[in-house]
């Protein structure tokens, strides 16, 4: 029974994890490139430029500094022309595009229990949780947004997951439920990291946030100064970061229910606060609300066969 | 072997200064092609007290006030502006003012590069009461050190004049340096030119001095041989945080650490207001900007915005402040949106209320000076049926008078690859 129930949350994870495919390839599709086809693009321009070269041979001409040695003779004749530079950039861009494109029909393949049974395809998981998270270290390395440093913990509830789903499908059906609790504890850690990242980024006041606060009391015709806004997104901080920490150590489900309606609202927030339907980023997203509702799921189907035992 | 490089470095720089090799006497072909090597040569070093990485930058009423602003290697204990509306070269006693520098400080390093690099230190003057449309002439002392002699014209009150507008000089170091060569070469060529709108985006790290450092250098590429200097009006991108951008440009921190908007004045009829997309919309900007558009609307006859992530975007998705921004764009009829970000060039057509209007904003962007461009969308609705978009490095060229605001997008090789004139709004 328990393992039927487990076998349902399964599917329900690999749902959450299809959508967030489903929402990376669109954005990637109509709006803008992953962060890791443009960490590429942008190594191979400078490769092409020779910036290594051209900013070391600057730093010694101009600021007397070796850091990087270079003779007084360096070729710094760019490599390619600038038109080639941008083909190879386009070529870049259309594998990345297809590569989304080919991720989020797997993932929605995957969803056949058939080639869920497949030990050796779930590893596929392993590959789709490890391209998440180097997306989210390569944006992190791009830099130029706010807190953008920390997206690795903060998209924790989007790469965390699949190894976790990789681990429950690789794992031996025949085995107990002890195994499981690994999987479980992941899931419980993705969301702890992710809640821990922005309630820290809200502590500092990442100015969306705050867009996101104003305006969506705004809607309900509520008027928050500046400095109120300050206050409440610092409350809103200490809030996520006090939960964060809480469910690592007492698993209780009204703080689950309040993780997931919490993760919901901010998800929905952008068409909510503007009006504007992003539905992609909501999408994105979705996985700060479905992911505590499946350890919600998981802890109270437990709890009732305790009971019922 | 590191005073051998920076004494050798000098020695070069001195001997090309007086050979007066021309940056702007190049043609738009060696424009293109121009030598990165070559051009460091003709910078000058950062070295002693000798004054350099020096800038004019404007916010505010640009017809009498305007900062000039340089960087020492060393700290020193005197700098000095001389200047005046006649030339005396550095005979620097002569000058009508001499103003002592208030505002000299350490260029913000983060730890990391304080391992290995030295910082530098900034100096500015900010200079009030001066006439508009008139060329000043200044000499900056450090020390005992002098410059050579450089001059900046302060914008006419109600003359017709040009402006310069770009961003994103990011990445792409020679790229870089050709950009500013062609702003220099459109200086020499257009004496009407008052200044460099640049829409940010400057370096990629802004925590970074080392790449700063560069930036800084760089922009001496802008001034003439005769000593005109390009002045500058900053703004604030996604890549410009920390507080090495207020430590260049002499912007006193806003309330919000790093926060930045202003209003800058070109004569009586020009006005532009830069915002700050880092930052949020909602609460202070928000109060701010409303406040600023309803009273400079009724007043001016080319009413312009500025910031850096686009509204109307040709490549990425829109800015997170588009909902608020653009409503009020439209409500108090700005004449032209200025926008970096999208590395590509476009032109919408004019928009209101999500669509194409006659009366409504025109969006131009979205930086060239010197970052690797990228595809635009070329099917969007706002950039076909009169629209316009295409890539390459590029600045955007505003003429202004009283019945029309002609915009020209300026290859790096001087083609004029886009016009589009406006006409100024009924009254
Ligand atoms: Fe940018």
């Amino acid at each position: 029974m328990h393992i039927k129930h487990l076998e349902s949350l399964k599917f329900g994870l690999a749902i959450v994890i299809a959508l967030v495919f489903t929402a990376t390839f669109t954005m990637n599709y109509f709006h803008e490139g992953t962060s890791l086809s443009k960490y590429i693009t942008k190594q191979l321009e400078l490769d092409r430029v020779k910036e290594v070269e051209a900013v070391a041979y600057t730093d010694m001409m101009l600021y007397a500094d070796e850091l990087t040695p270079v003779s007084e003779d360096v070729d710094l004749t760019e490599k390619a022309g600038s038109e080639e530079g941008f083909q190879r950039s386009q070529q870049i861009r259309f594998v990345d595009k297809n590569v989304t494109l080919v991720l989020m029909i797997v993932a929605w393949l995957m969803l056949i229990p058939a080639l869920q049974r497949k030990r050796a395809l779930s590893f596929i998981y392993l590959l789709m949780g490890m391209y998440l998270a180097l997306l989210s270290v390569c944006k992190g390395l791009n830099g130029g947004s706010a807190f953008s440093e920390w997206a690795v913990p903060a998209h924790a509830t989007r790469w965390l997951p699949c190894i976790a789903l990789w681990l429950w499908l690789y794992l031996k059906p025949s085995s107990a439920e002890n195994p499981y609790r690994v999987v479980k504890w992941m899931l419980i850690v993705s969301v702890s990291m992710t809640f821990a990242t922005h309630g820290m980024e809200a502590i500092q006041l990442n100015p969306a946030f705050r867009d996101l606060l104003i305006g969506g009391f705004e809607t309900i015709s509520v008027t928050v100064f500046g400095p109120v806004s300050e206050v409440l997104l610092r409350l809103i901080g200490v809030m996520d970061v006090a939960l964060a920490l809480l469910i690592i150590f007492f698993q209780r489900k009204l703080w689950f229910l309040w993780m997931a309606a919490w993760g919901a609202l901010t998800a929905l927030s952008r068409p909510i606060a503007f009006g504007d339907i992003l539905w992609e980023d909501a999408l994105l997203r979705s996985g700060n609300c479905l992911i505590p509702v499946i350890i919600i799921l998981w802890i109270y189907r437990k709890n009732t066969q305790t009971t019922k035992v | 072997m590191k005073i051998l490089n920076t004494a050798l470095g000098i020695a070069a720089y001195c001997m090309l200064s007086m050979t007066n090799l021309s940056a702007t006497s190049m043609t738009d072909d060696e424009i293109t092609k121009a030598d990165y090597k070559k051009l460091i040569k003709m910078l000058t070093p950062l070295a002693g007290s000798t004054p350099a990485q020096w800038r004019v930058v404007w916010s505010g009423d640009t017809t009498t006030t305007a900062t000039v602003s340089w960087s020492t290697a060393v700290s020193g204990k005197k700098h000095t502006l001389h200047y005046g509306t006649k030339p005396f070269g550095t005979d620097v006693a002569k000058y009508e003012n001499h103003l002592e520098c208030k505002k000299s400080g350490a260029y913000s390093i983060n730890a990391k590069e304080a391992e290995t690099t030295k910082t530098a230190f900034y100096h500015h003057v900010p200079m009030t009461g001066l006439m508009p449309n008139t060329k000043y002439y200044f000499v900056m002392e450090s020390d005992g050190e002098f410059s050579r002699q450089l001059y900046f014209k302060t914008c006419p009150k109600a003359e017709n004049f040009k402006l310069l507008v770009g961003g994103d000089s990011r990445s792409g170091l020679a790229s870089r340096c050709r950009m500013n060569l062609r702003l220099a070469k459109e200086l020499k060529e257009k004496p009407e030119i008052v200044a460099l709108n640049h829409g940010g985006d400057y370096i990629g790290s802004g925590h970074s001095w080392r790449q700063w450092r560069q930036w800084l250098s760089h922009h001496e590429l802008t001034t003439l041989e005769d000593g005109r200097v390009l002045p500058i009006i900053p703004t604030r991108g996604n890549h410009d945080g920390g507080p090495i951008f207020f430590e260049v440009f002499n912007l006193d921190k806003m309330t919000d650490k790093h926060s930045f908007w202003h209003t800058i004045s070109l004569g009586e009829d020009v006005q532009i207001i830069t915002l700050d997309t880092n930052y949020s919309a909602k609460g202070p900007q928000e109060k701010w900007l409303t406040k600023q558009l309803s009273t400079i609307r009724p007043k001016t006859t080319w009413l312009l915005t500025n910031y850096h992530r686009p509204l109307y975007p040709a490549v990425k998705s829109p800015a997170g402040q588009t909902a608020v921004f653009v409503p009020l764009f439209e409500k108090y009829n700005v004449d032209l949106a200025l926008e970096s970000d999208g590395h590509c060039i476009k032109r919408t057509v004019p928009i209101r209320d999500g669509k194409k209007d006659a009366s409504g904003v025109v969006y131009i962007g979205e930086g060239g000076l010197g970052v690797g461009q990228y595809r635009p969308k070329e099917d969007l609705w706002y950039l076909k049926n009169g629209g316009y978009v295409s890539r390459g490095h590029h600045v955007m060229q505003l003429s202004f008078s009283k019945d029309a605001l002609n915009i020209e997008t300026i290859l790096m090789n001087g083609k004029v690859t886009d016009t589009h004139t406006l006409k100024p709004r009924a009254k």
